[in-house]
């Protein structure tokens, strides 16, 4: 088996410890987010009492951790996870990556990095050789993500590939990410604020080492046949030529987009994905990528993908093509996730719609479809000026808003939802959200395949069992969530982009089999379909434990006040929300598939079993 | 009788064009569009054996069924809702 290195950094004292990953750790977690999550629950306890660990105190751990198959020829490899304690949620932090950076860090030597500690001047971490050095970072400090990744690029030479924080970051804004390239962002949770709260302002790869690999010659053949196989498959192509923003109009005809805070569920066809194609001029890829579903834009950045143009659009009511775009670009220049920004402001502007808020708290009128007013408000959050510092906390500006602000909030467990799929409609969808672990987002486990009408037998093969296949009902929802939750962890976990992943807007991708078969050609490790869900079930009952640490009980699987009580409003999905009683039916059924108890605790002898995998990883004291 | 017909991705790409009238005789149905649809442009029935389109008129989902009048805005959009 190909050796995993973890680097364990504390900016506090400047000591550094490299060392193998426990090569049984690595078997039951394969690496990138179901790695990351053993090592935060380890360092979480080693720091105390979870609950009470700071999010933005120098006892956070904040961890980098590559997929295992990242950097290598397996298809889409490309991903990274960044993981700590959420100051935007309170609860687990974690958010995935693409671009080039963790191919570059495994190149470096590095699979993982436990950053501990808080650095007394602004720093970099620069890796280079299987050696970490810890450097001054003063002269960047202030610097948008471009820019500082340029001066990063004159500094090291221009092989350097680095992950930063902006603006919003250094600010301990809570939605601020981890930026790398122009629009890359490990975004969710607030990871970015993380970073800035430890004086961290980039960490920075160099060097070529290669990425072992346990059969080159198998793994380029399995590679080839992947390939092939992948881009036979019609959404494939399609993000090739398009990208996401070809979600637009499909959600938008449905009446299934989040607009002006989910008061209404659909928009202009202004932001269709052949109004975006005007401003694009190349579509780009991240590492060993065989989709190629980004576009460079010629507003000048990248982007936008369905979630800027649903977030940043129709949810603030701005229409233009041109200004969605810019928008998106100013949160990638300043370090922000577009996601909790975009459902941030339509929270407040709904707020200030209903008079809940005034001039004398937001400094003048926030009005639906104001650009000037949003992009000003935008630069004021990543600055923390006048009301943009109130919003800079996320969810927890709660407490500058009367409590019936509360109600209009789309968020769970703290978290703003991250696409702007209104989820009233499909029950899957919205049980997804409510029960994923960093708080209401669909990257988790959405069963998109519920929009397709495919046979009973086929539903029946994917899911193990016969299952309703009505999308607006709510039975069977609980098993096929769960096994987005198993496949999506396992995703993670190799570092593998979900654009590829079997069940992600599409049955023809590569599920289970195709990954046992890049496990072994790269990293000499055997498993079967099945041992491979056990490690996606380990990854999800792992992170169900780091919750339960911090309070999380049954109760926080739940969804926003307004996807239980107001009907959606328009087109086909008129009248549809979700019934309280029948909510609660699909968690029973959701718990029962994962093997949790009634109340979602994960049973004893599971527990026992993560707990002793934890405490084979060293920590500090 | 005339129908407004908008094809979304990927469907228009063998098509050339998004936007699309179509005559038919009055009181046809959803299925005669599509056998105009598919008659005209043949490639279009790969597309739809991949994938099926979701339906609409108007605002209203529809199926094969669905009687059309002139001039109605008829839409086909690729059944997909990932994120
Ligand atoms: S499909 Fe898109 S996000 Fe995924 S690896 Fe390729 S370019 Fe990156």
């Amino acid at each position: 088996m190909s050796e995993s290195t973890t680097a364990i950094i504390n900016l506090t004292t400047g000591e550094v410890r490299v060392g193998e990953t426990p090569p049984e750790l690595v078997r039951a977690y394969l690496g990138g987010r179901g790695l990351n999550m053993a090592y935060l629950r380890r360092y979480l306890h080693a720091a105390g009492d979870p609950r009470q660990v700071d999010p933005l105190g120098p006892d956070n751990p904040l961890i980098f951790g590559a997929g295992l198959l990242t950097g290598t020829i397996a298809p889409n490899a490309a991903r990274f996870n960044v993981s700590a304690k959420s100051p935007e949620s309170g609860i687990l932090g974690d958010a995935n990556c693409g671009g080039f950076f963790a191919a570059a860090m495994r190149k470096a030597g590095f699979d993982r990095l436990v950053i501990l500690g808080r650095a007394e001047r602004p720093s970099l971490i620069l890796l280079e050789d299987g050696r970490v050095h810890v450097q001054d970072a003063s002269d960047l400090w202030g610097l948008e993500n471009m820019p500082a990744q340029n001066a990063l690029k004159e500094r090291f030479g221009r092989g350097t590939i680095s992950a930063v924080i902006g603006p919003a970051g250094e600010n301990k804004v809570r939605m601020a990410g981890v930026m790398t390239g122009q629009k890359n962002t490990a975004g969710r949770g607030g990871m970015g604020a993380v970073m800035g709260s430890k004086n961290l302002k980039a960490v920075v790869a160099r060097g070529g080492k290669a990425i072992a690999v346990a059969q080159k010659e198998t793994l380029r053949a399995v590679r080839i046949q992947q390939q092939k196989y992948l881009k036979s498959s019609k959404i494939v192509q399609v993000l090739g030529h398009v990208g996401t923003p070809l979600l637009y109009e499909v959600s938008n005809r449905l009446g299934a987009i989040r607009t002006r805070n989910s008061q209404d569920n659909y928009f202009e066809d202004s932001l269709n994905a052949e109004e975006i194609e005007k401003y694009s001029d190349k579509m780009l890829a991240c590492t060993s990528c065989v989709v190629h579903c980004r576009h460079r834009n010629t507003l000048g950045g990248e982007g936008p993908e369905y979630s800027t143009i649903g977030l940043l659009g129709a949810n603030l009511g701005i229409a233009p093509t041109d200004q969605v775009i810019t928008l998106n670009n100013l949160v990638n220049d300043l370090g922000l996730d577009a996601s909790s920004v975009g459902t941030i402001i339509a929270w407040a502007m709904e707020l200030y719609q209903r008079g809940l808020i005034g001039d004398d708290l937001t400094g003048g009128p926030l009005n639906w479809g104001d650009y000037e007013t949003v992009h000003g408000l935008i630069e004021d959050i990543a600055h923390r000026r006048g009301f943009g510092d109130v919003l800079a906390e996320s969810t927890r500006a709660i407490r500058f808003f009367p409590p019936e602000a509360q109600d209009y909030l789309i968020a769970v467990k703290g978290l703003p939802q991250s696409d702007p799929h209104d989820v009233r409609y499909f029950k899957g969808f919205a049980l997804g959200i409510a029960v994923a672990s960093r708080g209401a987002d669909h990257l988790r486990n959405r069963p998109t395949l519920e929009v397709f009408k495919l046979p009973d037998e086929v539903r029946e093969k994917i899911y193990g069992r016969p299952n309703d296949p009505d999308p607006t009902g709510y039975k069977d929802k609980g098993l096929i969530v769960a096994w987005g939750d198993d496949i999506f962890a396992v995703t993670d976990s190799l570092g593998i982009c979900k654009f590829v992943t079997h069940g992600f807007n599409s049955p023809h991708l590569l599920g289970y089999d195709h990954f046992c078969d890049l496990i072994a050609a790269a990293a000499g490790l055997k498993f079967t379909p099945e041992s491979l869900r056990e490690v996606g079930r380990r990854a999800l009952d792992t992170e169900r434990l780091i919750n339960a640490d911090f309070g999380l009980s049954r109760a926080d699987d739940t969804l926003p006040k307004r996807y239980f009580d107001d009907p959606m409003p328009a087109r086909k999905t008129k009248g549809h929300h979700v019934d309280r009683e029948q909510f609660q039916r699909m968690l029973d059924e959701y718990y029962e598939e994962r093997g949790w108890d009634a109340d979602g605790r994960v049973p004893t002898e599971r527990q026992a079993e993560i707990e002793g995998l934890g405490e084979r990883l060293e920590t500090e004291d | 009788m005339n129908v407004h017909v908008r094809l979304a991705e990927p469907f228009w790409r063998v098509v050339g064009q998004r936007n699309l009238d179509v005559e038919l005789a009055a009181g046809s149905r959803m299925a005669d569009l599509l056998a105009a649809l598919l008659a005209q442009y043949p490639a279009l029935a790969q597309e739809f054996a991949d994938a099926p389109p979701l339906l609409f008129v108007g605002e209203d989902e529809a199926d094969e069924a669905t009687v059309l009048g002139d001039g109605r805005h008829v839409h086909l959009v690729w059944p997909i809702a990932g994120g």
